[in-house]
């Protein structure tokens, strides 16, 4: 059940937060314009707010009638799953990538996979909070939202997230990985679209949506007469051959020198303000 | 160097000169504006301490409205995050699809490794010049696995005598053999045209990154022929924001802006000129005190009022007060000034158009002004304007 | 600069008050041009966000996009402006024409009236321009839907654009360049291009006209010029809304609007819900559109120079030629061959000549202007020979070929042998024959008629001028066969002049503005 407008709304609130916090430590900024943004912000998470809230009223509604074909049962666990956890909603969007990424792009990740919208707002405070349960108790939960890392010396980088449950490699990000971990998002994207396509048209369509925005950029894709999962595939694991041993082999070098790290540190980065317990990011 | 051991004389002087006033930067759009008034030496001074000339109006009286609107915002910001978004991939298809060989990129993302503080941004941004610093010196040393994008870059540059650190709105590239500057703007380009305003602007302003990275590599005992003077330029096609590649020649900006700087005087020289003690402290000054002092300070460090200050300078009103007060010629534009030349004020120009006894200097131009002062008063000209035909009265 | 203009300018500057630049007014004037006022958000340069458009100072009709990123919205108010200038268009083609004589050819039936636009200043200019680039195609790609007006409309908007750009031509006035062309006001070229600044040098009380209330209870009427002209330089008058209000109530107020119609880009909805942002932007366009007024009246206060009407004559037919073009299905390009663009700018520099020539030669301002630049003499005519004989160029009959000698108060900037032509009658050409420097300054001059005699000649007692300046006609330059490689685009860059520049996903989808059906299908 992909509910219409959930994507723009989100992608606008992104866009609207991230402006925010640019203004907001912008010297040269006008303080009236950052007043102007916010409000804004606040208008389009109030429309998102009950955007969700029609669409939930509706989809229980609509769950009170007879079940349908089993095909839609996997796109109704996603729906089921409404009330699910922001941690869960992003520890959802981060596997279904595969890779470290920047929360709008899991948060796009997140809605395909679970139907649920995650807000930036959410975000943010989600890196807090995480950092502040895992100190109180390390590896109670299976997996946490952390920073991913930078290969030389393991700095937090702001605004990317990965998994805890990865492996060290996956969690650290040298000059080549960006563009080696958009490849290999494309193609784990790719490959989940093509086990939807077996299982629910909802959730294939949503999955399909999201491979385009990442395909977009490998070459062949757009040139080619007609958007094609298996081309798309092709294309984004050719670009990745020219990279990907070279990218693994820094991380991998990375991952043994993180050895060195505090446990804490192995997950969230190394130097950290030691102020208020916050991550710096 | 800036961040080795003591400050230099220059640094300690600009750091006195602005007191206690909050540190703003200069970017790159306000040291290309060297190039509209050159001669201006307070505006470069005032630069190059890093002094909030807004502020400074305020204090002044003279306050000018400035202030983007928030529909330029959002949509500068808007079209960056779209070249950008998903580790640039709109900007690495456009790069390819412009012909660019793209293999590996390597990316420093600078931005989110040192993200600004609020309270102490300073420390962010120099970790991010050192950084930037490397990044390009292996840049151009070709070593293996060397960045090749370096996004939230920070450049330090000499321009006349003073340090300034530009943040790169722009990103470096090593594309090919050359290290290019590319600028995202969102102003619309139509059957290949744009706003020529407004592309002469990042011209400028690309000029401005240009010029530094190629000094950082000289100073660095490398061949700086590596920067490209070819900025590329991504705005948006059309009137839907779907990003373009336009590649601009700085080159000429970019010896223009040297130029400029060469033959003004260097800023040490300025400050070397001034009387000791010159600061726009104001502490124990009430208001009007302070506006006179402050007006007295930038008297001292020589202003040169020109009506396109009022395009880009936020003193210009105070300026264009106390030019208008003094009958400065350049209230009438830079041509009426050209043309009267040594003749410096309005007062003086109608004086020698009615025959006042001319100095040597003066005597070409008088003679003009008495000829056309006569032709004048032979055709009998009317003196007031004739009333308007007022509608309502008709 | 010319001394006379700096003279004039700087007794505006010093008695704080506008003064006469020209004696006469040397562009036509319709009693009810089309005033528009038009701004646009911010940098969306190719919509009107709102606008005042009307021949009737007291019956604006306001014309509104309260979101002009969504372009159905734009359309609908480049729709209305595209009925009000096909209207007037049409009217004026279809009125009765005047019949032109053409030798071996039926005669010409050129438009006896024309739309005359208004507008304040070259900004509006660019404007109109970049609203006809993109009315044009908009349709032929199938990302827009228009009705064909629009598209008609463009073509006339591009014709107005360019030809606002012609000099002499009177198809468009902007304000302040005619206000400047004919009076100095005591500020820069800078300051006159915001229209209310330049009035207020002529009568601070318009600032009040423009803006009631600007001056706060102060008495305007003794002001200096320059602070009326400081009072409403802050208040904009061109083609951008004051960032204050973008930032405050009218991004708001767009948000309201866009939050109300929830996607929907129907046209009831659109004018239902857009009052709030209506008033907002009638509010900023209303001090433009007053000024607008005051300046036609400004403006019409001087009597005509006799060339004026003969201007407006080739207006009429450049006007005739486009909007018959248009009729007959033409469609206009947006961007010139090389070879059409030669011909244009060669024809701009002898429209250019012409134009100084003439003013030269009806204005006795001008006229000054050009004895100071050393372009004409004046000097008192102290002997007429009219019977004065010598050989003709035959070398066997003598022809007659009076002697003017002058008297001149300053040196004569002419070298002997320089051909000139007396300004009264411009068929009467004399050479120089000989100057004399006089002991203190000034020169006697005496001038050869060699052409025109036949018919007065300067009197002896007056005074007379004579000026580089005649009424001949002067072909243009021929092209030459080829173009030459200035005049070719460079290789590898196509100017599709023809794209709807509605051609990709709009700004609004991208923002969240639009319905979500919107959004995919511009995807």
């Amino acid at each position: 059940m992909a509910i219409p407008g959930l994507n723009e709304l989100t992608e606008k609130i992104g866009a609207l937060t991230e402006r925010v916090a640019q203004v907001a430590i912008d010297p040269d900024a006008d303080p009236a314009a950052a007043q102007t943004l916010l409000a804004e912000l606040q208008r389009a998470e109030r429309d998102r707010r009950r955007l969700l809230k029609r669409s939930v009223e509706r989809a229980s509604r609509d769950a009170g009638s007879a079940d349908r074909n089993g095909s839609d049962r996997a796109a109704r666990s996603g729906a089921r799953s409404a009330g699910m956890p922001v941690r869960e909603r992003v520890l959802a969007g981060l596997e279904l990538l595969g890779v470290p990424s920047r929360g709008g792009l899991v948060a796009v990740a997140a809605a395909a996979r679970t139907g649920e919208a995650v807000e930036p707002r959410q975000l943010a405070s989600l890196r807090r909070s995480e950092l502040a349960s895992w100190r109180s108790a390390p590896d109670r939960r299976p997996s946490y939202v952390v920073p991913a890392l930078h290969v030389r010396r393991f700095e937090p980088l702001r605004g990317t997230l990965a998994s805890s449950a990865w492996e060290p490699w996956r969690r650290v990000v040298g000059p080549l990985s960006p563009r080696a971990d958009h490849l290999r998002a494309t193609i784990r994207v790719a490959e989940h679209v093509m086990w939807a396509r077996e299982h629910s048209e909802d959730l294939a369509d949503r999955f399909e949506r999201l491979l385009w925005r990442l395909a977009r950029s490998v070459p062949g894709v757009l040139e080619a007469p007609e958007f094609e999962v298996g081309g798309a595939l092709d294309a984004a694991r050719g670009e990745l051959a020219m990279v990907d041993e070279e990218d693994r082999g820094e991380r991998d070098a990375a991952a043994v020198r993180m050895e060195a790290l505090s446990p804490e540190q192995r997950l969230f980065g190394a130097g950290l303000r030691v102020i208020s317990g916050e991550a710096a990011s | 160097m800036p961040g080795t051991g003591a400050p230099d004389p220059v640094t300690a002087a600009l750091a006195a000169l602005r007191a206690g006033l909050p540190l703003k930067s200069p970017n790159a759009r306000h040291l290309a504006a060297i190039r509209d008034n050159p001669a201006c030496n307070a505006r470069r001074v005032l630069d190059a301490a890093g002094v909030d000339k807004s502020s400074l109006a305020q204090q002044l009286g003279q306050p000018m409205p400035e202030g983007q609107s928030i529909f330029a915002l959002q949509r500068g910001g808007r079209f960056e995050q779209l070249v950008k978004d998903d580790n640039y991939a709109e900007l690495i298809r456009l790069l390819r699809a412009s012909g660019f060989p793209m293999d590996a990129i390597r990316v420093l993302p600078l931005r989110d490794l040192y993200p600004v503080d609020p309270r102490n941004p300073s420390r962010a941004l120099a970790r991010r010049a050192a950084e930037t610093r490397s990044a390009i010196v292996a840049m151009a040393e070709g070593r293996d696995g060397a960045i090749n994008l370096i996004d939230g870059g920070a450049l330090e540059w000499d321009f006349g005598g003073a340090i300034a650190r530009l943040e790169a709105d722009g990103i470096a590239w090593r594309i090919g053999d050359r290290i290019r500057v590319i600028e995202i703007k969102s102003f619309p380009i139509v059957d290949g045209r744009a706003d020529s305003g407004k592309v002469g602007g990042a011209a400028w302003q690309s000029a401005v990154y240009v010029a530094a990275l190629i000094d950082l590599l000289e100073d660095a005992g490398l061949d700086a022929s590596i920067v490209s003077t070819e900025v590329l330029l991504i705005a948006s096609k059309n009137t839907s924001l779907v990003p373009t590649i336009v590649r601009l020649d700085v080159s000429r900006h970019v010896r223009t802006l040297r130029r400029m700087l060469e033959r003004r005087a260097s800023i040490s020289t300025i400050l070397a000129a001034l009387p000791p003690g010159v600061t726009l402290d104001t502490e124990g000054l009430d208001e009007d005190e302070a506006a006179d002092h402050l007006a007295d300070v930038l008297e001292t460090l020589g202003t040169n009022y020109l009506p396109s200050c009022l395009s880009g300078c936020p003193l210009a009103y105070h300026c264009r007060e106390r030019a208008r007060a003094s009958g400065d010629t350049a209230c009438l534009g830079v041509d009426a000034r050209a043309s009267l030349g040594a003749v410096r004020t309005l007062d003086r120009a109608l004086e020698l158009a009615h025959g006042a006894p001319a100095d040597p200097a003066e005597a070409d131009v008088a003679r003009q002004l008495m000829r056309a002062q006569a032709l004048l008063d032979v055709a009998g000209l009317p003196a007031a304007l004739p009333p308007a035909r007022r509608r309502d009265a008709a | 600069m010319n001394p006379v203009d700096l003279l004039i300018a700087a007794t505006a500057a010093n008695s704080g008050r506008a003064r006469q630049r020209r004696e006469r007014r040397h562009i036509h004037l319709e009693p009810r041009p089309i005033a528009i006022a038009a701004m646009q958000m911010s940098i969306e340069s190719h919509a009107i966000w709102g606008a005042l458009v009307g021949t009737d100072p007291d019956a604006p009709v306001l014309m509104i996009a309260p979101e002009p990123r969504t372009p159905s919205i734009a359309f609908g108010a480049m729709g209305q402006l595209a009925t009000v200038v096909c209207n007037a268009v049409d009217a004026a083609a279809a009125a009765p024409r005047t019949q032109i004589a053409r030798r071996n050819r039926p005669p010409w039936e050129r438009c006896s009236t024309a739309p005359q636009i208004l507008v304040a200043n070259e900004a509006v200019v660019g404007l109109i321009d970049r609203l006809g680039r993109r009315m044009r195609p908009a349709g032929y790609g199938g990302h827009v839907t228009v009705p064909p007006e629009v598209n008609v409309a463009g073509a006339h908007l591009g014709f107005y654009a360019e030809e606002a750009r012609r000099p002499g031509s009177a198809l468009v006035v902007v304000a302040t360049r005619e206000l400047a062309q004919h009076f100095a006001t005591g500020q820069s070229s800078f300051e006159n291009a915001h229209l209310g600044a330049q009035l207020a040098w002529f009568d601070p009380a318009h600032i009040e006209r423009i803006v009631p209330g600007i001056a706060n209870g102060r008495d305007v009427s003794r002001l200096h010029g320059a602070e009326a002209a400081s009072l409403i330089e802050r208040v904009p008058m061109s083609v951008l809304t004051d960032p204050e209000l973008d930032n405050g109530q009218l991004v708001e107020a767009v948000a309201r609007f866009n939050d109300g119609r929830a996607g929907s880009t129907d046209a009831a909805v659109v004018a239902r819900l857009g009052g709030e942002v209506a008033d907002l932007l009638r509010e900023s366009l209303e001090p433009t559109w007053r000024g607008l007024w005051i300046a036609h009246d400004t403006l019409a206060a001087l009597p005509a120079a006799p060339s004026t009407a003969e201007r407006w004559n080739h207006d009429l037919g450049a006007f005739t030629r486009h909007a018959d073009y248009i009729a007959q299905g033409g469609r206009r390009r947006s961007v010139d061959s090389a070879r059409r663009a030669a011909l244009v700018l060669a024809d701009w520099e002898s429209a250019q000549s012409a134009y100084d020539r003439d003013q030269v030669l009806e204005d006795t301002y001008a006229l000054m202007g050009a004895i100071a630049e050393g372009r004409a003499i004046r000097g008192d005519v102290v002997a007429v020979d009219p019977t004065n004989q010598e050989l003709g160029p035959s070398g066997r009959r003598r022809v007659t070929r009076p002697l003017i000698t002058l008297e001149l108060p300053d040196d004569c900037p002419f070298p002997e042998g320089a051909d000139l032509w007396w300004t009264e009658r411009t068929e009467l050409r004399a050479v120089i024959n000989s100057v004399v420097p006089a002991g203190a300054g000034g020169a006697t001059v005496v001038l050869k008629v060699v052409a025109g005699m036949g018919g007065a000649l300067p009197s002896a007692g007056a005074s007379a001028c004579f000026s580089i300046y005649n009424t001949g006609w002067s072909p243009n330059a021929p092209l030459p066969p080829q173009t030459p490689w200035t005049h070719e685009a460079p290789p590898g860059n196509p100017s599709d002049d023809s794209t709807e520049l509605d051609d990709g996903p709009s700004l609004d989808g991208l923002l969240g503005l639009a319905a979500p059906a919107d959004v995919e299908a511009g995807r």
